[in-house]
């Protein structure tokens, strides 16, 4: 296996430096370490990292999607983690980039102890450039389809059945249909005192950071 | 006796107008004044009753009934037209209607004012008095009535215009609550999540605590996550509260408005001036007949001077001059018609007569102009207070929309603020300190643990601290942001005109989301490598924003939430092109301005 050289991005100060001095005690070099896209550009032309550990979300400007595609312009052999509160990257269609080939997705979320971000950060230096992998996903969101996924978005961005229907080109019975399933899959049909649209939108904040 | 100059004026002028020599009752011996009062149908009839010998109070009572009669036909009038209006949609239709009303309403006031003056007076009923009466009085109303329609078709008009607009203002108030009803709705329910995210966290190290029965360190833990709990749920009860707020000014808007809708019926002094018209039309004519003018002085004479008397008021405002200048003439001609009629009915000395004559003619001029100008004046400020009513309540609804919008864009941008500082900032905390517990237990690290604690009560006394929904930076500073944390990556140039700073801080705020909105959008979508800002502010206070770049160009593609959020703040008023002869693609869009 390759030795690993990592760069760690991450805006917030007290995780980077859990993460840094966490990932070292397990044995993995934390060569340079940035809060900002623009100091993690800086640093990966200077010390040339093999694999980036980037938050997906880095304030104002760039986000961690958008620094982990000008990284691998730089250099297209770099492996990348990206670091996120979204379980689907599915759920980020249109109004993130695209994924860079070969990364790979660590949800906050799934994150007890380190061993486990160290392992991904391991399988990324060898992972193919060709496929992306989803280091972790709830259950429910595997299950879902695509057109579900979409539907989802939708929902989540305050849209009315009607406006996803024109927005999808399909009827407004079909939408209340994906719906139906939607609450389904994450078992909001059996709580009636909750707002089933509501209950939804908050299932999309929480899978998606409301992006 | 009158004199041989008298006689031959009155053989030479008046001798054809003798038939129009003035009502059966004028010609009754000592008339008391007070008794021209009387001539109202009602009023006369309560006359006929008491017409031996009344006593005062029995002369009040005629006198209320007399006048009563007068609003009360006014009212029925009034009535009469409104249907009119209601049921005719065609102007000519309409008209005839109106001037058929008036003539017949006012001809058998008249005619029955007629017939009961003979009775009360105990003469013989005249039947040349009684056409004469008859066409008079009706000329009168047929002027009287389309002036009251005309100005009450305009209030008809103007109610029509005001349902409208509230119409619209109730639809925009539902879009806004809709709206804060969901806000609300999503403060909730962070606020369920961030409990059950807390849960997650330290759910197994509270077990672990518990098991090794170290009951101090469970209250402690227990007291710091309430503390978590309860300071996050004061500051999502502050976001509430905010929402709260906003609502209440969304309500005090509506009351407003409401205020502004009842003044407009207030005043309105449409309904008391034609109201006043109409009142006046009824006293006046039957004083005019009774005391001074013969038939023809009302029907001629009397429709000329009112023509005038309406153009006078018309233009009043405008040409005060001319105007004062055509009631002079109209009174003039009124005055000396009244002398010649009055030498011909009572047969009176010419230097009486001429005294009267022009003693009237003052009278009549100042009394014309007074009322000329009152009613012009009343005219003129009800249509300006209208029109400045109107104005207020376009206005208002304008906002109303324009706030819609704005409130769609801060509630989809706190709605994203929120829900990115409890999953993505709080969540990143509390998978450090996941990592951190889960070391300092392997390790069994006391003062790791420790130093933990005390972070996750450093968390728990402000948790939202760093949250702030609204993003305060000016359109300057957060351009320069911007651009620092872009380079490397982008280049972004930036230009503005110099009153900038002085925008609301809600118009930069929003300008700057357009244009990060703009900036990711040719990174990701154009893969451009430099980007050109320009932010005007024009002479006409538009807010323009163009944000060019370098990269591919457009491509078709389903519109993404990008494209959502530049229709909200714009309001449709936005563009994105090739740009010309050169690679990339201009955004151009204007903000929608909340302030008037």
């Amino acid at each position: 296996m390759a030795t690993i050289r990592l760069m760690i991005v991450e805006d917030e100060d007290f995780t980077r430096t859990t993460l840094v001095s966490a990932l070292r005690l397990n044995g993995i070099d934390v060569i340079a370490d940035s809060p900002t896209a623009q100091g993690a550009v800086e640093l990966a032309k200077a010390l040339t990292p093999n694999v980036a550990l980037i938050d997906l979300n880095l304030g104002p400007g760039p986000t961690g999607l958008d620094l982990a595609n000008h990284l691998r312009k730089l250099d297209p052999d770099i492996g990348l983690v990206i670091l996120t509160s979204v379980e689907d990257p599915r759920l980020l269609r249109s109004s993130m980039p695209d994924l860079p080939p070969g990364t790979q997705w660590l949800v906050k979320r799934s994150v007890n102890d380190v061993t486990k971000v160290a392992k991904v950060i391991s399988n990324s230096v060898s992972l193919s450039r060709e496929e992306n992998l989803q280091v972790t996903q709830s259950p429910e969101m595997q299950r879902l389809t695509s057109v579900q996924i979409e539907t989802l978005r939708l929902v989540g961005a305050g849209f009315t059945n009607a406006e996803i229907a024109k927005k999808r080109f399909v009827s407004e019975r079909s939408v209340e249909q994906t719906i139906s399933r939607l609450s389904k899959t994450f078992n909001l049909d059996d709580q009636p005192s909750f707002n089933q649209r509501a209950s939804l939108v908050k299932v999309f904040y929480r899978h998606t950071n409301a992006k | 006796m009158p004199s041989s100059a008298g006689t031959t004026i009155r053989k030479l002028i008046l001798k054809p107008w003798t038939w129009l020599r003035g009502s059966s009752y004028l010609n009754s011996d000592a008339l008391p004044i007070k008794t021209y009062l009387l001539v109202s149908p009602l009023g006369l009839f309560a006359g006929i009753r008491f017409r031996s010998s009344p006593t005062l109070k029995e002369l009040g009572l005629i006198l209320l009934i007399g006048f009563l009669s007068f609003v009360g036909l006014s009212l029925f009038l009034w009535l009469m037209w409104l249907v009119i209006y209601r049921q005719n949609k065609t102007s000519k239709t309409k008209n005839i209607g109106l001037v058929l009303i008036g003539f017949l309403a006012g001809g058998i006031r008249g005619a029955l004012t007629e017939i009961l003056a003979a009775e009360f007076f105990e003469t013989q009923l005249n039947f040349e008095f009684l056409i004469q009466r008859l066409l008079t009085s009706g000329v009168a109303w047929l002027i009287a009535v389309p002036v009251f329609a005309h100005v009450t078709s305009g209030i008809r008009e103007f109610k029509k215009v005001r349902d409208q607009s509230l119409s619209t203002l109730v639809n925009e108030e539902i879009t806004r609550r809709t709206l804060l009803a969901k806000a609300s709705n999503s403060a909730s329910l962070f606020k369920a999540d961030v409990k059950e995210m807390l849960f997650e966290t330290f759910g197994p190290l509270r077990r672990s605590i518990l098991e090794s029965k170290d009951v101090p360190a469970v209250a402690r833990l227990d007291e710091v996550l309430d503390r978590l709990l309860e300071g996050t749920s004061l500051r999502v009860r502050e976001i509430s509260h905010n929402l709260a707020s906003a609502k209440v000014l969304v309500e005090g808007k509506v009351s407003a408005s409401r205020l502004v809708r009842e003044s407009l019926f207030f005043n309105s002094i449409n309904i008391p001036t034609t109201m006043m018209i109409v009142v006046l039309a009824n006293f006046v004519s039957p004083l005019f007949k009774a005391g001074l003018f013969a038939a023809l002085s009302q029907a001629v004479v009397g429709g000329s001077i009112a023509i005038l008397f309406l153009f006078s008021i018309r233009n009043i405002s405008q040409d005060p001059k001319a105007a004062t200048f055509n009631v002079f003439l109209a009174a003039s001609a009124y005055g000396y018609t009244h002398s010649w009629l009055q030498l011909n009915a009572y047969q009176q000395e010419v230097s009486v007569l001429l005294q009267q004559s022009f003693g009237s003619l003052f009278l009549l001029n100042f009394l014309v102009l007074f009322l000329a100008l009152i009613i012009s004046g009343l005219q003129e400020s009800s249509k300006l207070a209208g029109k400045e009513l109107m104005d207020k309540l376009e206005s208002s609804i304008d906002r109303s929309r324009l706030e819609t919008h704005l409130l769609k864009q801060l509630n989809y941008q706190e709605a994203q603020a929120l829900s990115e500082y409890l999953h993505g900032y709080l969540q990143s905390q509390l998978m450090a300190i996941s990592i951190q517990l889960t070391e300092a237990r392997n390790l069994g690290n006391e003062t790791q643990l420790m130093s933990l604690l005390s972070h996750v009560e450093q968390l728990a006394s402000d948790p939202l601290s760093k949250f702030d929904y609204r993003k305060k930076n000016g359109l300057n500073e957060g351009i320069r942001i911007l651009a620092e944390t872009w380079a490397g990556i982008l280049t972004i140039s930036y230009a503005s005109s110099s009153n900038v700073d002085s925008l609301p801080i809600i118009e930069q705020v929003l300008a700057l989301q357009v244009i990060e909105e703009a900036i990711a959008n040719a990174y990701r979508h154009g893969r451009a490598s430099n980007v050109d800002v320009e932010v005007e502010v024009g002479s006409d206070s538009k807010i323009s924003v163009t944000v060019t770049d370098n990269g591919q160009g457009l491509l078709a593609g389903i519109p993404g939430l990008g494209s959502e959020k530049f229709e909200r703040i714009s309001a449709g008023k936005w563009a994105l092109l090739n740009n010309l002869g050169r690679p990339g693609v201009t955004l151009s869009l204007q903000i929608l301005r909340i302030t008037p």
